[in-house]
């Protein structure tokens, strides 16, 4: 959601948790493994009727708003639709939401058959696959309920989008989950190598409670030096993709703009639409605590749209909630890059959100090597 | 008696040296999207509809 000077607040990415459930069983998943069970009392997939109504409200929203927006398919793995109710949600939603809005999937891979990929080629679908590295940084974490490591299946679903001239457009990138005990250039090569446009990487969920996997203490950097790691790889390639993380930390850096949410102090949020039709907060504050991604009242697109949504008080103070309050952030140098990190990376049981991303210090490690990197790269800039 | 070295912990582990990255293609290619307002780029439809979502899983 952003918010023009003028207008009311628009949207700008809805999730639609299309799948409750999930075909592998990560062990580090925000989704099943953080501690909140609200999935058990979703449908395991959302209906054609729900669907129908998301579809309805989000052509309204669409009528109302100046800027398009995209919708992500997500889950669990929303590939457990199957090809023939995924052509139907397809066909639904861009028939409601025509280009430019942006219809994008996001999956683990592991069922990207010929037929499904039909379906996406068919509707425009951006594809996004979620994958760690090489086989063996991968399959450590990324494993199905047998425990069996899922990577030749998802480097196999990646190869059926590549192998295609019509699919391969569609592959927007492949998002890896940091492994701060793995090699980030090995990562980086092996990610690369996948043929995707697009790379991004994300650090383990964690808080000041429960630090992230890897991270000793809140004051170390084992992330930080990770990714300057990986930025080695990265800016050192003569043929590079995208980084979308670094990108958007360098184009601050550089005194431009930032693009995802986590980077920099655009205010963006997330609205989420459970498989019952309920509308949530961004499913990433899960990571915080159990139920801490609901809003106080219960929304559903059956009853209420979104206009009304984004015009309410408490819609007010989950968009706030993205500004870092802690009196670290506020006078911090590196405030503008950082932007205190991911919301849910703020918390503790004692202080809530009011705290600095539980990254601050692989955050500022990271900057400080970004922004020597920006002095000593400006001069030779054409 | 010979004193075995007493392993760094990670943190204290020397930090790579800076590589002479000043004409990395990556870096360069930022630089110049930043100089031609990057505005452009965030308002690009495909990028916007291919890879800028904004959530970040
Ligand atoms: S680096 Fe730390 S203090 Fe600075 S904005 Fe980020 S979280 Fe806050």
């Amino acid at each position: 959601m952003t918010r023009p000077e003028s207008g009311a607040r628009q949207l700008d990415t809805v999730l639609l948790k299309v799948a409750s459930r999930c075909n592998l069983d990560c062990s580090y998943c925000y989704v099943y493994h953080m501690g909140d069970t609200a999935w058990r009392d979703q449908p395991k997939q959302m209906s054609d009727a729900i669907l129908d109504a998301v579809a309805r409200c989000l052509a309204d929203q669409y009528a109302l708003q100046s800027a398009p927006f995209s919708v992500v398919l997500h889950g669990g793995e929303p590939l457990l639709l199957g090809a023939a109710k995924l052509e139907r949600f397809c066909a639904r939603l861009r028939d409601a939401l025509p280009h430019p809005c942006g219809i994008h999937i996001q999956t683990n891979g592991a069922l990207l058959s010929d037929p499904v990929i039909d379906v996406l080629v068919r509707y425009d679908v951006g594809i996004s696959v979620s994958i760690d590295g090489p086989q063996r940084v991968h399959d450590r974490f990324r494993i199905d309920h047998r425990g069996k490591g899922s990577y030749s299946r998802v480097r196999a679903g990646i190869e059926n989008v590549t192998a295609r001239a019509d699919a391969r457009p569609l592959l927007a990138g492949v998002l890896a989950v940091i492994d701060p005990e793995s090699d980030p250039a090995e990562v980086y090569a092996a990610l690369k190598a996948l043929g995707a446009p697009g790379l991004d990487i994300l650090p383990r969920d964690g808080n000041w409670d429960t630090l992230p996997f890897g991270k000793s203490a809140p004051g170390t950097t084992e992330y930080g030096r990770w990714l300057e790691g990986f930025l080695d790889s990265y800016l050192s390639d003569p043929e590079p993709p995208r980084v979308r993380l670094l990108d958007d930390m360098l184009r601050l850096v550089l005194g431009g703009r930032s693009i995802k949410e986590g980077v920099g102090t655009t205010d963006y949020g997330i609205l989420v639409i459970e498989p019952d039709g309920t509308v949530d907060k961004n499913d990433t504050l899960k990571v915080a605590g159990a139920g801490e991604d609901r809003f106080g009242e219960r929304w559903s697109v059956l009853t209420d749209s979104f206009d009304q949504i984004l015009g309410s008080p408490a819609f007010a103070d989950y968009y706030r909630q993205q500004r870092p309050s802690a009196a670290a952030c506020q006078v911090c140098p590196d405030l503008g890059i950082c932007g205190g990190g991911m919301v849910a990376h703020r918390w503790s049981e004692t202080r809530g959100y009011d705290n600095p991303t539980i990254f601050c210090a692989d955050q500022r490690h990271l900057i400080a090597k970004m922004r020597r990197l920006a002095e000593a790269a400006l001069p030779h800039a054409d | 008696m010979r004193n075995e070295p007493i392993p760094l912990p990670r943190d204290a582990a020397a930090p790579a040296r800076d590589l002479p990255l000043t004409d990395s293609v990556a870096l360069q290619r930022l630089i110049a999207e930043v100089r031609q307002c990057d505005a452009s780029i965030v308002a690009d439809t495909t990028l916007y509809n291919r890879t800028y979502h904004r959530h970040n899983r």
